[in-house]
């Protein structure tokens, strides 16, 4: 891991140990202060301490129904966290596997990503939208 | 009252950093330099203070995330959730390509923007139909949910 920002030379003065320094306690800051924020995240999702309730259900709107809307298992929302978490682990191998720059991202990934998003919001808008849509046609059709 | 005493012990430290490096210059020809390490000191030790009081009050619970990921319906977002695990992606590429390199990256790839903007764009939209399709609290009431991003 490279942490220095001069060159190493058999007697190195005052300034390049002090500035080599400088750049030691800027990454142990960075990875302390980014492990922390991540992990504390991570621990309060995992305990639940941020709440994950009803993640994979969906709203279905029953606009004639006294009880307003409800919830079911949707699978468009499953679909979607695991092509989430499929091209988020993909990305972190990347870079990895190569700290150097960048990685570029398939096209062909990116698409999947594209289309599962999309079928995750066409179901949405289907379930909430498409009921009143339909009941308000009814009432303006003789 | 601690982030007040943590606050001002950050300053006093900057202060007293910048102080002793004046007095005692690495280069007594070249000040430049001897700014640049003022400078790059001060930032470390001010950032690392502020970003450790948010961390210790995150830790603690003084700044509540417990609705991080709830929606308006009170049900967690998987826009909102998917957007977290990105930026938590991106943030932590960043931060192994600047260690990896010791510079910041040149470009960024537009694949990364596409699928940031992806996200970006899924979770408007959802708001959108959310917004469009009047959605009611899971409890059957009206509104008063979580908070609105």
């Amino acid at each position: 891991m490279y942490i220095g920002v001069l060159p190493s030379g058999p007697n190195p003065g005052p300034f390049s140990i002090v500035m080599r320094t400088l750049s030691t306690l800027a990454y142990w800051e960075g990875f302390i202060l980014l492990g922390g924020f991540f992990g504390t995240v991570l621990w309060k999702l995992l305990t639940g301490g941020i709440s994950l309730e009803q993640l994979l259900e969906g709203d279905v709107r029953h606009p004639n129904a006294a009880e307003g809307d409800s919830t079911s298992a949707s699978p468009g929302r499953a679909q979607s966290l695991v092509s989430t978490i499929f091209v988020a682990a993909y990305y972190l191998l990347q870079v990895v596997q190569n700290p150097k720059e960048f990685p570029k991202l398939p096209p062909d990934l990116i698409a999947v990503l594209a289309g599962s998003q999309a079928l995750y919001l066409g179901g949405k808008a289907q379930a909430m939208l498409l009921g009143p849509l339909l009941d308000f046609l009814k009432r303006r059709t003789p | 009252m601690t982030r007040t005493v943590t606050l001002i012990c950050c300053l006093v430290a900057a202060v007293g950093l910048a102080f002793y490096i004046a007095t005692h210059p690495f280069h007594p020809e070249n000040r430049l330099q001897d700014l640049q390490l003022t400078i790059g000191y001060g930032l470390l030790i001010i950032i690392f203070f502020l970003g450790f009081v948010i961390l210790a009050d995150v830790v603690t619970g003084k700044i509540d995330l417990s609705l991080l990921l709830t929606e308006h319906g009170g049900g967690a977002s998987m826009s909102r959730l998917q957007l977290l695990i990105f930026t938590f992606v991106i943030g932590l590429s960043l931060f192994l390509i600047v260690a990896g390199t010791g510079k910041f990256p040149t470009s960024i790839p537009k694949e990364v923007l596409m699928m940031l903007g992806i996200s970006a764009t899924t979770y408007g939209v959802s708001k959108g139909i959310q917004a469009g399709g009047g959605l009611d609290n899971k409890d059957g009431s009206k509104g008063g949910g979580a908070p609105q991003a």
